[in-house]
């Protein structure tokens, strides 16, 4: 009973194996193929982490960016309230010179009056 | 006996795999899209992507993850199932010429021509295969599972299996040692004790059945089969398995034992 059925398959083949010689034979994942989809998945994992790595990175220098943009306008803001404190300083500064000045003038102003008054007493007195 | 299981085991076919217009690069020279190898009959399509993409994947247009996902065949414009043997497929879907004339000395060249397509839908009828080799693994072990479950009433056969002995039988298809194959095969099988016979049929009208055949009944023979699920086999009827038109009195369980294919079932293709 296996006979015709050996001879069925052996027709079989003899049809789907005609010119089967120009045809690539390829393996099933041979032990290659499975060493070359291991290192790729190894070289893919290697690149998925540096790449995950790169965007923390990339992430931390933007947020540095943001700080140092706020410091130097912390920076900025604090130049121009010194700027304009010297500015009051000055003007306080000349103004307390020109007020030490009147001061003085009006000191001298009232010796010379106390002066004045002290030698017509004595002139009265002699 | 031995010679006629090699026969089944290294039963290969002619394949012209040519990529989808869809996809590949404008103006690409005609051997730089298309590839042709030998495809076993007792195997998975699935199982020659990588290959396949290695080979065809620099001229193609779309971007891709892995050579498994988002990947598909089509014949004839009718996207091909990857999870049924390639010589089912084969014998399903194209006019061999040893069946359809029965001549051998036809000096034509008998050769599948597929299509390779690549998207994000899927086309319907065809199972997504996203996690790779892995899927296409368990897919084969619970295809395992449901013929042992016919065979024996339970799949406590194959789930009793070693975790070596089930990397084994795996190992064995992969690498194509038919004593490894045949070895942890007959472990999943008790003879005289078989319950049912797991089988499918795939009709001329594309219906795919999976009767419920009883082992221990006497003799039964393909005709008492297809007879059972009213399919009448005639001259344009014909029962083919693993690419040859079998005659109706073949005792089916000695087909079974025969022609069974790698993931348990015997196929019957009728046209």
């Amino acid at each position: 009973m296996e006979l015709p059925l050996l001879d069925k398959l052996k027709v079989r083949d003899l049809v789907d194996k005609r010119f089967s010689h120009l045809f690539e034979t390829v393996s099933l994942l041979s032990g290659d193929n499975e060493e070359d989809n291991e290192d790729q998945l190894r070289l893919k994992n290697s690149i998925k982490n540096l790449r995950e790595h790169l965007t923390e990175k990339e992430e931390e220098i933007r947020q540095l960016h943001d700080v140092i943009s706020v410091k130097n306008r912390d920076a900025e803001r604090l130049n121009d309230e010194l700027i304009s404190i010297n500015i009051e300083n000055n003007l306080l500064q000349e103004r307390l010179t020109h007020i030490q000045a009147e001061y003085d003038t009006l000191i001298e102003r009232w010796l010379l009056k106390a002066q004045r008054e002290a030698d017509i007493m004595n002139t009265r007195l002699k | 006996m031995e010679e006629l299981r090699e026969r089944v085991w290294h039963g290969s076919l002619n394949v012209e795999i040519m990529l989808s217009d869809s996809i590949v690069v404008p103006n690409t020279p005609l051997s730089e899209k298309c590839y042709h190898i030998v495809v076993l009959r007792e195997s998975f399509l699935a199982l020659y992507l990588p290959a396949i993409v290695r080979k065809l994947g620099n001229n193609v247009i779309v971007t891709y993850e892995n050579p498994y996902k988002q990947w598909w065949f089509e014949y004839d414009g009718v996207p091909v199932p990857w999870e049924y043997p390639c010589g089912v497929l084969f014998d399903f879907l194209c006019n061999s010429s040893t069946t359809s004339t029965g001549k051998e000395d036809d000096q034509r060249l008998q050769m599948w021509k597929l299509k390779l397509c690549h998207g994000n839908k899927y086309p319907p009828g065809i199972l997504p295969l996203v996690d790779g080799l892995r899927q296409v693994k368990d897919h084969w072990k619970h295809q395992w599972k449901q013929a042992c479950f016919i065979l024996n009433g339970s799949a406590k056969r194959i789930m009793s299996l070693s975790i070596p002995d089930f990397e084994a039988f795996w190992q064995s298809l992969i690498s194509r040692h038919q004593p490894d194959y045949i070895k942890v095969r007959e472990k999943l099988l008790t003879p005289n004790k078989t319950k049912h016979i797991p089988i499918r049929v795939w009709t001329a009208d594309a219906s795919f059945l999976q009767p419920s055949i009883p082992a221990n009944s006497d003799t039964m023979t393909l005709f008492d089969v297809m007879t059972s699920m009213d399919i009448k086999l005639q001259e344009n009827n014909r029962a083919i398995i693993q690419g040859i038109v079998i005659c109706s009195d073949e005792d089916i369980i000695n087909l079974y034992d025969l022609f069974a294919s790698i993931d348990g079932f015997l196929y019957v293709v009728i046209k």
